[in-house]
């Protein structure tokens, strides 16, 4: 096969929030910059966070950035790094304002200034009182966003490669990384990408999961091709579930539903979460109703033929509240549950939501490998920001409204680097290997020369059932352990995936082929990651680590305060200390406590 | 005819994916229902109005298909019932 080569100063893999915002420092310093995108730009999953942006700017309520910092290592039960923690919360008006000076519609207050609202973890005053620091557009923050950052882009001549799909990542014999391979969708032909920087904006990979609040794009393709390369990813056994998205189908039930009066009820019709949480029933924090709910469904109370999932009841509430305070909710329902909310009540399951783990970096957006001693040794040339990438801000558990700041910040960060190593000279291009295009040629001639192998969505299926199961919301240690054997059967299964159609112009087979690779790496190295850590904290809660007067919340400080590295390389894994130092000498680390709200 | 048929194909192939890609996981799951079940018998005009929808942005799109949104076009009113019942 014919392989193109194109050259340019910096290759960007991936268009949401934080590609755009990358791309834009890089087109803007003049570096020539290439975008490469499954889908048209604003097509990407940023288009579906409607929370908003969390920034101290103080304009509705007293804030600042200590306290925003203070919430983030909270809310990561210790597990975030605090430089990179207090770079973020530090940067975060700077970047609001200006995303609002690019466009950027936000909601006002009546005097004209960016308004406000509370959310969910954020305080004032070390967690005193709830604080309003999140900026929003209507309940369109993340499609707004992505527009203004598009438009600013188009501005700078940035070149968009628009249904172009990274394939593999190319690094020299000194593992420094020259750049992507990629295929043309309409066309399947295979291209060099050779550049003096990558960088790595590929969101996250829920889709690894049966329930999945993600959009089908989300298959984790930057996290595959680096572990692919050798890079090991970073925490990968933390994920964020929401109670409830409708079963079978994943899309979100929003806890407002809950706000309004929605009761969850077992197969027996009742509202268990009386007995689980009896003050705050229903409106208990979602880790609590996600576990009671996991809970009732593996003692045999769940739901339906299969009893594997429980209900959400509004058949209570009034046909008018109903449409007026939740609307939207009656459609879903009836689309992807196929029952009317007002008469029968919504089959829900706890759903993967976000990826706090992904490839490591540090704050300044470089991915960073342990060598020669330094866990955190920078990778020539490469960078990653967003939801790919593990800075690692969100540590055990992210913050609602602290992912738009994520890409935002280490969006721009990462490409602040880039432009600085360009103008320093020491981002050079370097010579390509003679076998730069080698691996990807040999994983399309696999699939195009594969007999007798499985249909793709078989072996996705399974991977997806597997990881809902073993590595839920909710964490067994004999599930784990069996969930690893699993998971690595099929990943060999994933080895003889056969398609049908071997044409060239748009195969989607092909692309979706391609897509399980990456999601195989992902779920691998999150239930290994899991299985061995025994422990719980933030997401990660083990059914035989719960909360004692020795261990609050199930979490062992003296054996697991340290980030997990898994390689796909034999499989393995290793640990690196977390970084309890902020950035600044002057700032006081956060003190390692119980997270309790 | 031979160019007519290829660009035909490509055409379709390009559709098929944009159908099924979206930033909201509600389309993607009402349109991998409709390209299962109607898409390879879409005619020609019933192809020009789905790219017409799927040039809008996504949530637009969504809210039509909820009818919180009409539709601009009558024409698309054909294709959303569709997608709506898909």
């Amino acid at each position: 096969m014919n392989v193109t080569k194109r050259t340019f100063d910096a290759v960007i893999v991936g268009a949401g929030g934080a590609g755009l915002r990358a791309a834009l420092q890089l087109s803007e310093a003049g570096m020539r910059t290439a975008v490469l995108s499954k889908v048209f730009p604003t097509r990407s999953h940023t288009v579906a966070a409607q929370g908003g942006v969390a920034a101290s700017l103080g304009n509705s309520t007293e804030d600042n950035w200590h306290w925003h910092m203070y919430d983030t290592v909270k809310g990561s039960d210790w597990l975030g790094d605090q430089d990179a923690i207090e770079f973020m919360c530090r940067k975060a008006n700077e970047v609001v304002i200006e995303l609002e000076h690019f466009g950027m519609p936000f909601d006002r207050t009546d005097n004209g200034k960016i308004y406000q609202r509370p959310f969910g973890g954020h305080s004032q005053n070390y967690g005193q009182s709830p604080v309003m620091r999140s900026c929003a557009a209507a309940d369109r923050t993340g499609h707004a966003m992505l527009h203004a950052l598009y438009q600013r882009n188009v501005r700078a001549n940035t070149q968009f490669f628009v249904e172009w799909m990274a394939l593999d990542l190319i690094r020299n014999s000194a593992g420094d990384i020259l750049g992507v391979t990629a295929m043309e969708m309409e066309t399947g032909e295979i291209s060099i990408f050779h550049s003096r920087a990558t960088v790595f904006a590929t969101g996250g990979a829920g889709r690894i999961y049966y329930s999945s609040t993600n959009a089908f794009i989300n298959t984790g393709d930057g996290v595959g091709i680096a572990a692919r390369a050798g890079i090991p990813l970073e925490d990968m056994e933390f994920w964020q579930f929401h109670p409830t998205g409708v079963a079978g189908a994943g899309v979100l039930i929003t806890e407002g539903v809950r706000g309004e009066g929605g009761i969850l009820r077992n197969a027996a019709g009742e509202r268990f979460m009386e007995r689980y949480a009896p003050n705050l029933k229903d409106l208990a924090s979602r880790d609590v109703v996600s576990r009671s709910m996991v809970t009732e469904i593996n003692e045999g109370r769940g739901c339906g033929p299969d009893k594997d999932h429980v209900m959400l009841d509004i058949t209570h509430l009034s046909p008018e509240t109903i449409m007026k305070r939740l609307p939207g909710i009656r459609e879903i329902a009836i689309q992807f549950a196929g029952v009317d909310p007002i008469k029968a009540p919504i089959p829900v399951v706890p759903t993967c939501h976000y990826q706090m783990g992904g490839i490591p970096t540090n704050y300044k957006g470089q991915v960073v490998v342990p060598k020669d001693g330094n866990p955190n040794s920078p990778v020539q040339g490469f960078y990653a920001a967003g939801e790919c990438a593990c800075a690692s801000v969100h540590g055990a558990n992210r913050l609602g409204t602290n992912s738009l700041l994520d890409l935002l910040v280490f969006g721009k960060s990462s490409g602040e680097t880039v432009v600085a190593d360009f103008k320093s000279g020491s981002l050079t291009l370097k010579d390509l290997p003679a076998d730069a295009a080698e691996a990807s040629l040999a994983r399309i001639a696999r699939l195009d020369g594969q007999k007798g192998g499985e249909g793709v969505h078989d072996v996705r299926l399974a991977m997806q059932r597997t990881m809902q199961k073993h590595a839920g919301v909710f964490r067994f240690a004999d599930l784990l352990k069996e969930g690893v054997s699993k998971m690595a059967e099929i990943a060999d299964r994933s080895k003889r995936t056969e398609i049908g159609d071997k044409s060239k112009v748009w195969n989607t087979a092909r692309i979706e082929a391609l897509e399980l690779d990456n999601l195989i790496e992902v779920a691998q190295a999150t239930i290994v990651s899991a299985e061995a850590r025994k422990e719980s904290r933030g997401a990660h809660v083990r059914d035989d680590a719960p909360d004692t007067a020795q261990r609050p919340n199930g979490r062992d400080d003296q054996n697991w305060l340290k980030h997990t590295l898994w390689y796909s390389q034999g499989n393995r894994l290793d640990y690196k200390p977390v970084n309890l130092k902020p950035m600044s000498p002057d700032v006081e680390s956060i003190a390692l406590a119980k997270r309790t709200y | 005819m031979e160019a007519k048929g290829d660009k035909a194909v490509i055409n379709r192939g390009r559709l098929r994916w944009h159908a099924s890609r979206h930033a909201l996981l509600e389309l993607d799951i009402l349109f991998r229902r409709f390209l299962d079940e109607h898409f390879d018998r879409l005619d020609d005009s019933q192809l020009a109005v789905l790219e017409e929808l799927l040039a809008l942005e996504d949530l637009d799109l969504w809210e039509m298909i909820c009818g919180r949104r009409e539709c601009r076009d009558a024409r698309w009113n054909g294709l959303v019932e569709l997608l709506r019942a898909s």
